[in-house]
């Protein structure tokens, strides 16, 4: 029984980085452009944040020092694509190389030394703020006139600018508000994923996973979280099928083959209405 | 009296060196209806363009109520200034309130979800304009949507409201109801300016109809003075011959189609058990407003969608179960609505576009002889007339109406037996929809059977030798000359 009720937190507290990056995401992708970089964003959150937690002996504000310091990182992504125009994908995957080895570089610098852990506990201030976001980001995208424009966007940007919409700002602030949470994500990741300590490769490619829980979750924030539980649960299920003596490819294996098969029902059951954003991938 | 928009030497000059307007001189008076005619490329869009803030004139200026006319949409919308484009530039995955909200949002309104649907139910039944404003606009036909956009121009364009082909997508019975809606604006006090190609709806709707022909105002004539032959010899500088229906005797069958059920993408059907049969020599045209199954029904024949039941026969061989380029090689032609895309490649040259769809019915080679394939085009683009520089240039770089010569050249040079063809002259001015209807004419009397789908009845009832009407996925009446359009009009929204 303790057994299970580890299983349950630990499912918990892995779907808290997961649902605040793929939120993050979300969003953007609601306005039509796609960051493929989450994951360099999430590392640099990571060992920013772990740097910030030994110097201030507090994780709290460590995970906010992480968020900005992603946040910084993703202007990388912001001036090229929304200011100049550049490819969304290639500078995308740039942020994720960049962010990888400035992440390398930072980390370094913790000498192995751990930041005073997050007690990683589903009731931690944290996940009650990750629910609170959810909540808070489809009340702004459903019921809000600026979440009007963000959809607006994602639909046809030539169509919004004609209609005096400021695409680049719109675009631009979900730009930088989703490498917040990316960071914040990270820096939760090391802070208390994994006891205050950093070490290279920490995000583990949960970044990518995000990308694919937006998907998953049909660009919506309430889709991104249910998503984000059943991420987390295979994740940690993982552990649990090889402790039961499960082949380990096959345990490997499992969470994947259960997300594709999750996608599979979601996308027959999920009407038109939850149809993508248009602009969403499209490469102009 | 003081004139509300006024521009005085307005220049358009591109970058690549066009002269869209050349000295344009207009004043727009409260209380009136301009209707604005002109050919494609007189420059009617760039001047509505100028004249709605959309772009700026190269020299020469606007002024609204004698100050600086509005810069920006924006600005023109907070100035009581709208456009109602032609193509409707709603965004699908909004709500008809959403969407009208955000409008009068940029307009500067600064209003709840409840004040805009009050706004638009008030502007609904006031002005005759039945819109649902919780629908989702990507489950609306187009007509609807032109609804909106007509429905937003009232309540953004509170002193000048242009509105740009509205009647595109649109029944007689609407182009009626857009009339009178425009002629009631302009007696509430608002400047009315209504573009259009349609020489029989700007002699209804306009007080003062203004004629472009590249680049200037060539005429301005009052509703009295206007006469169609005065406005066609302003607008081309002569009068234009009028296509001459050919007399044929039908020959045989050599299109088929039975009991045609296809399934609509919006859920339901969008064809429910249609079939017809075209004859050698024939055209027979197919009437109704967009978005009842016209699309569906091209597709259909020409292979592009699978019908759940019934078959489709050329020349009585069952084609129901080939893909297009099979049936093309049993002799049919297509002439689709989009032509970028659909009947020529963007980006490749004239010579590719013209000869490869041909060389292609003759079955694939490997290797492609290029004297031969411009041989070929050459010989279209002489006999269908389009106006070229040179067989290399890139398709789209032609004008619309010398893409569709282009287009209509090339499937009838392959000698097909049946011609499908959608809204083929849709767009083109009155030369190329009058070279787009002979070259369908003489397809015919050389023994073609044509399917002629197209929402302009006044086209339809000008060359089909028949004339179904397609409503709701039905067919609701078959006509013959002499053609009754009141009672064509009616089968249009028959249920």
């Amino acid at each position: 029984m303790a057994d299970l009720h580890g299983i349950v937190v630990a499912a918990l507290a892995n779907t808290v980085p997961l649902a605040l990056a793929g939120l993050g995401e979300a969003l953007l992708e609601r306005s039509g452009r796609v960051n493929l970089g989450v994951e360099g964003l999430m590392a640099v959150g990571a060992a920013v944040g772990v740097l910030a937690g030994i110097h201030l002996g507090n994780p709290y504000p460590a995970l906010v020092i992480g968020g900005l310091a992603a946040a910084l990182l993703s202007l990388l992504y912001v001036i090229p694509v929304i200011v100049l125009g550049a490819d969304q994908i290639v500078a995308g995957l740039a942020l994720f190389f960049a962010g990888t080895a400035l992440a390398d570089l930072a980390g370094a610098a913790t000498g192995g030394a751990p930041a005073p852990p997050l007690v990683g506990s589903p009731w931690d201030p944290v996940a009650a703020s990750t629910l609170a976001l959810v909540v808070a980001s489809t009340l702004l995208l459903y019921r809000s006139w600026l979440g009007v424009e963000i959809r607006a966007v994602g639909e046809s940007m030539e169509h919004a600018q004609a209609r005096g919409l400021r695409v680049a700002q719109i675009q631009g602030g979900l730009a930088i508000a989703a490498a917040f949470l990316a960071g914040v994500a990270g820096a939760y990741m090391a802070l208390a994923l994994h006891n205050g300590r950093w070490y290279s490769g920490i995000t583990a490619g949960w970044g990518w996973i995000a990308l694919g829980l937006v998907i998953l979750g049909y660009w919506s924030p309430p889709g991104v979280l249910l998503a984000s539980l059943l991420a987390g649960a295979l994740l940690s299920s993982r552990t649990l099928l090889a402790a039961h003596g499960v082949n380990e490819a096959i345990a490997d294996m499992a969470p994947y083959l259960a997300v594709l098969a999750s996608l599979l029902v979601m996308s027959l059951v999920a009407g038109r209405r939850a149809r993508p954003p248009s602009m969403v991938w499209r490469r102009e | 009296m003081e004139p509300l928009l006024e521009a005085r030497d307005l220049w358009k000059i591109y970058p690549n060196g066009v002269e869209a307007n050349r000295g344009v001189n207009i004043a727009l008076h409260p209380g009136t209806v301009y209707a604005l005619l002109g050919e494609n490329g007189a420059g009617k869009t760039t001047l509505v363009k100028i004249l709605s803030g959309a772009e700026k004139p190269t020299r020469g200026e606007v002024r609204l109520n004698g100050a600086p006319a509005p810069a920006t949409p924006r600005q023109a919308h907070q100035a009581g200034v709208y456009m109602v484009p032609q193509h409707p530039t709603l965004f699908p995955n909004l709500t008809v309130l959403e969407d009208v909200g955000l409008t009068l949002r940029m307009a500067g309104a600064r209003l709840g979800r409840a004040g805009v649907r009050r706004l638009i139910e008030e502007a609904s039944a006031g002005y005759g304009l039945a819109v649902d404003p919780d629908a989702r606009v990507e489950g609306l036909s187009v007509g609807e949507r032109q609804r909106v956009e007509v429905l937003k121009g009232v309540l953004v364009g509170r002193k000048v409201l242009f509105l740009d082909e509205p009647s595109t997508h649109m029944s007689p019975s609407e182009v009626g109801s857009l009339v009178a809606l425009a002629r009631r604006l302009a007696r509430e006090g608002r400047a009315v300016f209504y573009i259009t190609h349609r020489i029989r709806e700007a002699l209804d709707v306009a007080d003062k109809i203004l004629i472009m022909r590249r680049g200037r105002l060539e005429a301005e004539l009052d509703r009295g003075e206007a006469s169609k032959e005065r406005i066609l010899a302003a607008m081309f500088g002569r009068i234009p011959e009028k296509p001459q229906p050919v007399a044929t005797r039908p020959g045989g069958e050599v299109l088929r189609a039975e009991d045609l059920w296809v399934p609509s993408p919006h859920g339901g059907w969008a064809l429910r058990g249609v079939s017809l049969t075209v004859r050698a020599g024939e055209i027979l045209g197919v009437a109704g407003i967009a978005g009842n199954g016209q699309k569906e029904l091209v597709e259909a024949i020409i292979g592009l969608a699978r019908p759940r039941r019934g078959r489709i026969l050329i020349n009585g061989v069952d084609v129901s179960s080939l893909a297009p380029r099979a049936r093309m090689r049993m002799g049919l032609a297509v002439v689709p609505e989009e032509r970028l895309g659909w009947a020529v490649a963007p980006g490749l040259s004239i010579w590719l576009n013209t000869a490869l769809p041909l060389l292609a019915r003759n079955g694939a080679r490997l290797l492609l002889r290029r004297g031969r394939a411009k041989g070929i085009a050459s010989r279209v683009v002489e006999l269908a007339g389009v106006r070229a520089r040179s067989l290399d240039q890139p398709v789209e770089t032609l004008s619309g109406g010398n893409i569709q010569r282009l287009v209509v050249g090339r499937e009838l040079e392959a000698g097909p037996h049946v011609v499908v063809a959608m809204n083929p002259a849709a767009g083109l001015d009155y030369s190329g929809a009058s070279m787009v209807e002979s070259m369908l004419l003489k397809a015919a009397a050389r023994g073609a059977g044509v399917l002629l789908v197209d929402e302009d009845l006044e086209l339809l009832a000008r060359v089909s030798s028949r004339i179904v009407v397609l409503s709701r996925g039905v067919l609701t009446g078959e006509f013959t000359p002499p053609y009754d359009v009141d009672a064509i009009g009616r089968a249009m929204t028959m249920r």
